[in-house]
């Protein structure tokens, strides 16, 4: 008995965040359909605080989706939050900068005020009712005990599940293992893993991810995302469907490369 | 101590040795860091004097073939049974995880390649590393290949697991684990930097194209045009305060510069760096307007905008505004 992983599709928002493609709406929607019909388990709609068109978009996935989850991509700030409210998806997924580097040198902030912003954008998409999974940004750069004492606070407050986000794809196989081992022996929290391409290595680490035990493998159709993309959806089932139970299996996912081609490189 | 193998050369067909960019293409190689370069004998009777034969390894199709071509820093044929001798490489094509079981009777061989083993990364990885070190030979160098996407991280990890010798090859060519990738990722792991300035590689890329015919793809990892446009608000906005906190490394390591592209998800950051750069003077209190009319745009054209459009539009909503001023 294979042991189930779940997909997490990220085309419509970081696999569009990648310089030369802007969906529209009919795009969006056709894109989501798709994933939806091949069996994907989690969409990842894009980023409601965008503006009204992209609320739109969203709203629409969220209307015509069949079985996939439908989560929507929040900064670490209620405003966003407020614009998820307004398209009502399944999941909220709130970003926080979780290594030194960003918190420190790029917001000039410090650890206490990530913990308290975190704490209050949590609660408050909690409060709701909605379900919330926390990405925690750069964090193949950032201090494991920091990670597992967030993770934990996080795991307290009610969230679902962690995103270990690889940003800027700088991760190793056995570095992803041990790292995902870590966080679960010390927090028993549910883990995603989404790895970036810049050292050609996002299929290898994503397996290697799975091996340690994380629960949801983000990807995108075609690899597409920042810089060198992100972890590929075909590549990737092709990688991990002999020890894996994934939606969709390899047999299955031809008709969704297929169609989706059309839509993302149908000027090119 | 880390040796790499390019074995780029060996992947090309017939037609590309004839191309006189193979030449110019053979000596860049030899300037990305890499210890050794393997060619054929059709191609060493291409490049004959341009031939550096203290860091070539030539592939014969026996080891009897060896004694027409003396001088070469090492030789290599697929392993078929016959006695070789100290300084030719045996290859040894695994391409079951089980077969390594069976190794052991390789060990009288001095110097191993090891070819395949695609889906290792499938399994227990590091004990086969384990089995594989085991062997007595004075020189065991592993050559993953790529059907699994997998070869660069099993190079990686082979040499991070104590290993000492991988081969490779330029975007991966013939199904190898690619020596960008891996030199990069080596640089990035493990602090090991033989060669400082990659800016070859742009070079190099452009010479492969040429010759091959096959095109980069504008995201192929550290050598695709595109890995350094950036068009994202919170990716533009993190980057102009410093690269390293949306980029893995330098631009200007690998001869390549960041671009901040305009587009569907730019942000107001982006669009004061650009209305910087054109020296375009704007209205502060009018730029989300402007920003929201090039995502429009871009949504509408359905790709980024280009820096021309950019700049027409930004003095055509100055225009349009100059022109309401007079007639508000």
């Amino acid at each position: 008995m294979k042991e189930k992983k779940y997909l997490i599709d990220t085309t419509l928002r970081d696999g569009e965040q990648s310089p030369g493609f802007a969906f529209n709406i009919d795009e969006k929607v056709m894109l989501a359909q798709l994933m939806d019909k091949a069996g994907i388990y989690q969409i990842e709609a894009g980023v409601p605080a965008m503006g009204k068109y992209e609320k739109t978009a969203i709203c629409e996935i969220i209307d015509k989706r069949i079985n996939a989850k439908i989560s929507t991509w929040n900064r670490m700030k209620k405003e966003d939050i407020e614009h998820s409210f307004d398209c009502r998806p399944d999941i909220i997924h709130i970003s926080a900068p979780i290594s030194y580097v960003h918190i420190y040198s790029k917001l000039k902030k410090n650890k206490i005020w990530l913990q308290k912003n975190l704490q209050e954008c949590v609660s408050y998409a909690l409060d709701k009712g909605y379900t919330v999974t926390v990405g925690l940004e750069d964090a193949s750069r950032a201090d494991i005990t920091f990670i597992i004492s967030i993770a934990n606070l996080l795991k307290d407050l009610g969230v679902a599940s962690i995103r270990f986000a690889d940003t800027v794809g700088v991760l190793t196989p056995s570095r992803t293992y041990q790292t995902i081992r870590d966080i679960i022996s010390n927090t028993g929290i549910s883990v995603g893993i989404h790895a970036h391409n810049d050292l050609g290595m996002a299929v290898a680490n994503s397996l290697e991810a799975a091996k340690a035990g994380a629960s949801f493998i983000d990807t995108t159709l075609f690899g597409i995302g920042e810089r060198a993309g992100n972890c590929d959806i075909s590549q990737f089932i092709w990688a991990a469907d002999k020890l894996f139970d994934i939606k969709p299996s390899y047999s299955c996912i031809n008709d969704l490369i297929e169609s989706a081609r059309e839509i993302l490189f149908k000027d090119n | 101590m880390i040796k790499i193998t390019d074995i780029t050369l060996c992947t090309l067909d017939n037609e590309a040795y004839q191309d006189d960019k193979v030449i110019e293409l053979y000596l860049l190689l030899c300037k990305t860091g890499i210890n050794f370069i393997e060619i054929n004998v059709p191609l060493f009777e291409r490049l004959k004097e341009k031939v550096d034969k203290s860091m070539t390894v030539l592939r014969v199709q026996d080891p009897t073939e060896v004694k027409y071509y003396p001088g070469f820093k090492k030789y290599i044929c697929r392993h078929s049974g016959l006695f070789t001798q100290s300084d030719t490489i045996s290859e040894i094509q695994i391409n079951d995880v089980r077969e390594i079981n069976m190794m052991s009777k390789f060990s009288e061989y001095s110097n191993i390649r090891i070819v395949g083993l695609d889906d290792l990364m499938q399994h227990d990885y590091l004990s086969a590393f384990n089995k594989i070190k085991k062997l007595k030979s004075e020189m065991i160098e592993l050559c993953p290949q790529n059907s699994c996407y997998c070869a660069t991280a099993l190079a990686i990890e082979w040499i991070l697991n104590g290993g000492n010798n991988i081969a490779v090859s330029f975007a991966g060519s013939g199904g190898f684990a690619a020596l960008e990738e891996v030199i990069m990722a080596l640089r990035i792991t493990k602090r090991h930097k033989p060669n400082l300035d990659l800016s070859v590689l742009v070079q190099i890329k452009s010479l492969y194209e040429q010759i091959t015919g096959k095109r980069i793809y504008k995201n192929k990892a550290v050598i695709g045009s595109g890995i350094f446009e950036v068009e994202s608000g919170i990716h533009v906005d993190g980057i102009y305060k410093n690269g390293s906190n949306y980029e893995p490394f330098e631009p200007s390591i690998v001869g390549m510069n960041r671009k901040i592209v305009i587009g569907k998800h730019s942000g107001s950051t982006a669009i004061e760096i650009k209305l910087n750069e054109y020296n375009i003077a704007f209205p502060q209190d009018k730029i989300t307007e402007l920003l929201e009319i090039v995502q429009l745009e871009s949504i509408r054209l359905k790709r980024s905008i280009s820096d021309q459009e950019f700049v027409a539009i930004a003095e055509n909503f100055n225009k349009l505004k100059h022109c309401s001023e007079y007639t508000a």
